[in-house]
Formats: C-alpha cells, sequence, structure tokens
C-alpha cells in the first residue's frame, strides 16, 4: 500500500502499534483524527503526553497518582488499619467503584508467572512488606482466580502470617444478578464447595 | 439416549444421506472407502462438538462445498425427542450448532448432551502403547461427566508448568528458593489430588463392569483387572486430602531428583492406568485378540460408568471391531450388543456378523455404498 502522505504513514503505524489495534482500525483511526478540528486534536495529544509527564507510581501503594503519596494514600477518611493487595492499578479502580472498601490499596504490577519470567522480585511485595505491621491489622489479598493469582495468594500468605496480621482473601461465588442455570459448571461447583451454613 | 434418524449434507463422501436407525444393533456393511465410517463420525459431531477422527472441520467438508450440515432427531432414555444439528460454513470457518431450533452459545455446550462411546481401531493403543494414551482414555471420559474434572484438569497443566519453570531456572541458579516453589507445589497438590481422587473413583466403579464383560466376551474364567498405578502408597477409598497428604510426602521423597533433572517427577501427569490379565501387566504379553478382547470389555465398562452418571444410556459406536475376532468372539460381542442399547457398528463383510441376531426393524443392517445407504440384503 503506498500513503500519499508520510505524516498519515506515521501515525497508522502508531495506532497499529497499539494492543488489540490492527491496520485496517489504525487507518481509520488515522483519517478520523485528520477530520477532527485542530483544536481537539491538541487536546488529544496533550492528553497523551500528560499521562507520561504527570503520572507517576505512589511511594506507599505503588498505585499511578499524580502527587506523592497517592490521594488514597494521603487521605485522613480513609482506614489504615486495612490493606487490600491488588494485582493492576485497573482493580483498583474496580474496588473503588463500589464504594464499599474504606481502606488501603497495595498494588503488586501483576502475578506471580515463572513462564513469563515474573517472580517476587519483579512484584512490589517489598514494598508491601515496608508498610506492615505497623498500624496495620488486616491484609485483603485480592487477586484474580485464575492459577496465576492463586499461587500469588499463597505465596504472599506464608509470608504475611508470621507477621502478626490477619490475612484474608474474597470468596469464590456466583455473580449477583446472574442466573444459576446460566454459570458455568466450574464456577458453580466452587460456590457449591464454599457454601455458607445459615 | 438413542439416534432415531440422521441426515448428512457434503460430510465427507456423503452428498445428502439419510438413515433411519433401529433402537438395537445397527449394521453399516460395506467395502472399505464407501462411507461407513463418515457416518460414526458425524454422530461424534454432535456428542462431542468435533470429530472423533479429523483434526480439522475443514478436512470433513466435501471438496469444492461452502459448509457441511449433519441433523439428527434423538429419544432420551426417558421418551424425550430432541433434534439437533451443527452446521459448518468454511467461509466462516465457524461451526453453529443448534438443539431443537435454538443456537447454542457455544459448541462445547453440546458435550454430553448426546453422549456417546466410541470404539475405532485406533484406540487399540489404549491397551498397547504408553501411559499417556490410557491416562487420556481416563481424562476424556471424566471430562464428559464432570465439568469441574475439566477445570481441575486445565489448571493443573497450567500450574505444572509454571512448577517446572521454576525448577528448571533453580537448576541453572544452583538452587530453588523454597519460597517461590512452595505455593506451586500447594496448588499442585491441591489440584493434583482431587484429579488422582477422581481417577481412583471412576477405576473403581470400572473394575466389576470390566471383568464381567471380560468374562463373557472371552467365555473364559482368567481373572482380569484394572489398577489405577499412581503415588505410591495409594490405596482405595483415600479422600482428597489424604491422597494431598501422600503426594505431599511423595514430593518431599523426591525433591532432590526434581531439582536435579528440573521437571515434576510424581503426580496424575505421570500416572497409569494397568490392565491386569491372569495377574501379569496385559500391556506386556497379551496376544492381538486378547488387546481388543481386554478394549471391548474396557469401553463397555465406560457406557456403563457414563450411564450412572449421566442417568443417561450412551449410543455406542463401534468402528470395524469385529475384523480381528475369531467368530465364537464376534458371537459374543454382538449378543451382548443385543442385550443393551443402541450400538452402531461398521463391518467390511456381513459375514463377520455372524450369529443368532433376528434382523429386522430394530437390529437393522444397512448398505453402505459410494456415499449412499440402503436396506441390506444378502
Amino acid at each position: 500500500m503506498i500513503y500519499t502522505s508520510e505524516a498519515l504513514q506515521q501515525l497508522v503505524e502508531e495506532f497499529a502499534a497499539l494492543p488489540g489495534i490492527g491496520r485496517k482500525t489504525a487507518l481509520r483511526l488515522a483519517l478520523h483524527i485528520l477530520k477532527q478540528p485542530r483544536e481537539d486534536v491538541v487536546k488529544m495529544a496533550r492528553a497523551l503526553v500528560n499521562v507520561k509527564d504527570k503520572i507517576s507510581w505512589c511511594s506507599v501503594c505503588s498505585n499511578i497518582t499524580e502527587t506523592d503519596p497517592c490521594v488514597i494514600c494521603s487521605s485522613t477518611k480513609r482506614d489504615p488499619r486495612i490493606i487490600c493487595v491488588v494485582e493492576e492499578p485497573s482493580d483498583v479502580l474496580a474496588l473503588e467503584k463500589t464504594n464499599d472498601f474504606k481502606g488501603l490499596y497495595h498494588v503488586l504490577g501483576g502475578a506471580l508467572s515463572p513462564l513469563d519470567g515474573i517472580g517476587p522480585e519483579e512484584l512490589k511485595v517489598g514494598e508491601l512488606l515496608k508498610r506492615l505491621p505497623g498500624e496495620v491489622t488486616e491484609v485483603i489479598l485480592a487477586l484474580n482466580p485464575n492459577v496465576e493469582g492463586e499461587a500469588t495468594t499463597m505465596y504472599l500468605t506464608r509470608l504475611l502470617k508470621p507477621l502478626g496480621v490477619q490475612v484474608s482473601r474474597l470468596a469464590r461465588g456466583l455473580p449477583v444478578g446472574g442466573n444459576l442455570e446460566f454459570t458455568d459448571e466450574a464456577t458453580l461447583s466452587r460456590a457449591l464447595e464454599g457454601r455458607i451454613t445459615l | 439416549m438413542r439416534i432415531t434418524s440422521l441426515r448428512l449434507r457434503t460430510f465427507r463422501n456423503h452428498d445428502d444421506t439419510r438413515i433411519e436407525f433401529g433402537g438395537g444393533i445397527n449394521a453399516l456393511i460395506g467395502r472399505n472407502g464407501q462411507g461407513k465410517t463418515n457416518i460414526l463420525e458425524a454422530v461424534s459431531y454432535l456428542s462431542l462438538g468435533k470429530s472423533f477422527f479429523a483434526a480439522l472441520d475443514t478436512q470433513v467438508v466435501q471438496h469444492n462445498a461452502p459448509f457441511f450440515d449433519v441433523h439428527a432427531s434423538f429419544v432420551s432414555d426417558n421418551g424425550r425427542a430432541i433434534e439437533a444439528s451443527i452446521t459448518f460454513a468454511v467461509q466462516e470457518g465457524e461451526k453453529a450448532v443448534r438443539i431443537n431450533g435454538s443456537p447454542l452459545e457455544k459448541v462445547s455446550a453440546i458435550v454430553g448432551e448426546f453422549p456417546a462411546v466410541l470404539l475405532s481401531p485406533d484406540h487399540g493403543g489404549i491397551v498397547a502403547s504408553g501411559p499417556a494414551e490410557r491416562r487420556k482414555f481416563l481424562d476424556i471420559m471424566l471430562c464428559q461427566t464432570s465439568a469441574r474434572y475439566l477445570n481441575d484438569l486445565q489448571e493443573y497443566r497450567r500450574i505444572l508448568r509454571q512448577r517446572n519453570r521454576v525448577l528448571l531456572d533453580a537448576r541453572h541458579q544452583g538452587g530453588v528458593d523454597a519460597g517461590v516453589l512452595d505455593p506451586w507445589t500447594e496448588a499442585l497438590v491441591d489440584h493434583g489430588s482431587r484429579i488422582i481422587q477422581k481417577r481412583m473413583e471412576c477405576t473403581g466403579f470400572l473394575q466389576e463392569p470390566f471383568m464381567t464383560a471380560y468374562t463373557r466376551l472371552a467365555g473364559t474364567t482368567e481373572p482380569v483387572g484394572l489398577v489405577y498405578a499412581g503415588l505410591h502408597g495409594l490405596a482405595a477409598g483415600m479422600d482428597a486430602k489424604a491422597i494431598g497428604a501422600l503426594y505431599h510426602e511423595r514430593l518431599h521423597v523426591h525433591r532432590h531428583d526434581e531439582q536435579r533433572r528440573g521437571t515434576t517427577l510424581v503426580g496424575p501427569h505421570r500416572d497409569d492406568l494397568e490392565f491386569l490379565l491372569r495377574g501379569m501387566n496385559a500391556q506386556d504379553f497379551a496376544s492381538q485378540g486378547e488387546h481388543k478382547t481386554l478394549l471391548i470389555a474396557l469401553k463397555w465398562a465406560e457406557v456403563l460408568y457414563v450411564r450412572t452418571v449421566r442417568d443417561e444410556t450412551p449410543m455406542l459406536l463401534l468402528d470395524d471391531v469385529f475384523a480381528e475376532l475369531d467368530s465364537e468372539r464376534a458371537a459374543r460381542v454382538l449378543g451382548q450388543l443385543e442385550e443393551n442399547g443402541q450400538a452402531i457398528l461398521t463391518a467390511t463383510d456381513a459375514g463377520l456378523l455372524a450369529g443368532e441376531i433376528a434382523w429386522d426393524t430394530h437390529h437393522r443392517r444397512l448398505r453402505i455404498e459410494r456415499g449412499t445407504c440402503a436396506p441390506y440384503t444378502p
């Protein structure tokens, strides 16, 4: 394919390098940008640069932030006795949306996966240990319910328990508002295993 | 579950074939390459959502045809009539499955709806070749009857790869960090002991019907048996917790070997299902005919297992089973089939199906010739 503009070609290649975007979509996006008013494009370009310039990692919880420590870590309304450990910043956003958790977070930056070369040193485990026990009484492990998340939960449990804090994990169960009939058998089987006496 | 009618369109060498099945033995008779096995394959599509034989759906579509379509009517054990179809479109590369006219969200949802047990010449390896084939036999049977088993097995394989990587890395770095290895060991034992328990439970169930079937088919009283050969010290009736404790112990015993070789040496991925004949390991010395008889007896036991767990009699699909049996054993196999649910079998020669079967509408003989089906006339 021959581009009649080198600038366009460059933009297409930038878009195509993004995850989940193929060359066709990249071209569509680039042509869309071309049609936008200049000020909108400048706004977008600035947003892109701002992401890099303004965002850094919180020195306490390793979440993404513009201030250090982050707004959650420096808030006086949060309960510093409880730390919820998650894999990614997006998990913090998900938990924040519940409005039910008032403690602090710790973002590991992933889960143990030897096949991908991720061991404890690649995760923010040392940073977590530095926060303990202090005034912390409970650590909630909220990792993904897959093989890697489970192994990481086990790894952290062994590390944290001797420190005299209560260690808990999220329950495994059924999606709320769902239908038993349409739940996959493996989830249902585990929910059955973890049933609660009333 | 039995199949009452089947229609194949541009499927292998069948342009448009319609077959009506009886509730008993259905013998598909024809020379090699006429399309007998293709009919069994079509039934397997409705049973498993894929072929027992071909690796790719595209291999099954007729040359230059845009799709294949398999449509069948079934009747369940309690008399419920069910229609099912599976269509593969070449251009889209997609399969669509429908039950009673409504599409299923995913093809795999059809697994277990129309249970079938297949015996084909390819399965000769179960008794004769390596342990991997025998583990596969158990795994396929258990995955069809337990979604939890399938899930445990998939996760076990992933955990195993992760743990092996830790061991391998440790070998290069000259020592394993227990803190890093232990979580994977825990996960391995957790999933592995459930897999072992399920396999042992299943082997225990198969034992009795397997012995009974072998005795009847072989016409001897030679003792036969099945043994799940796994962790040293494994005993029938152990629960997952006891198996887990044993698994930990065996891993501990082998820990130096594992670190030296950089791989996990004990667990369900190394276990075996042993066939005993006259008190010895049948893999080593059984004759060709004995192998075949052991295999048929095993499949017989599988039918009973599926029937008990699913509360539905599976269809029995026998591909070219009679070729290696002497006429006496062949007659006994037919006799056994006659008493049970529905069976569809293939044979190159009606003479192989000697015996005293009353061929009528319940037990049928059909001639398969160049992708067409007609009643068989001697």
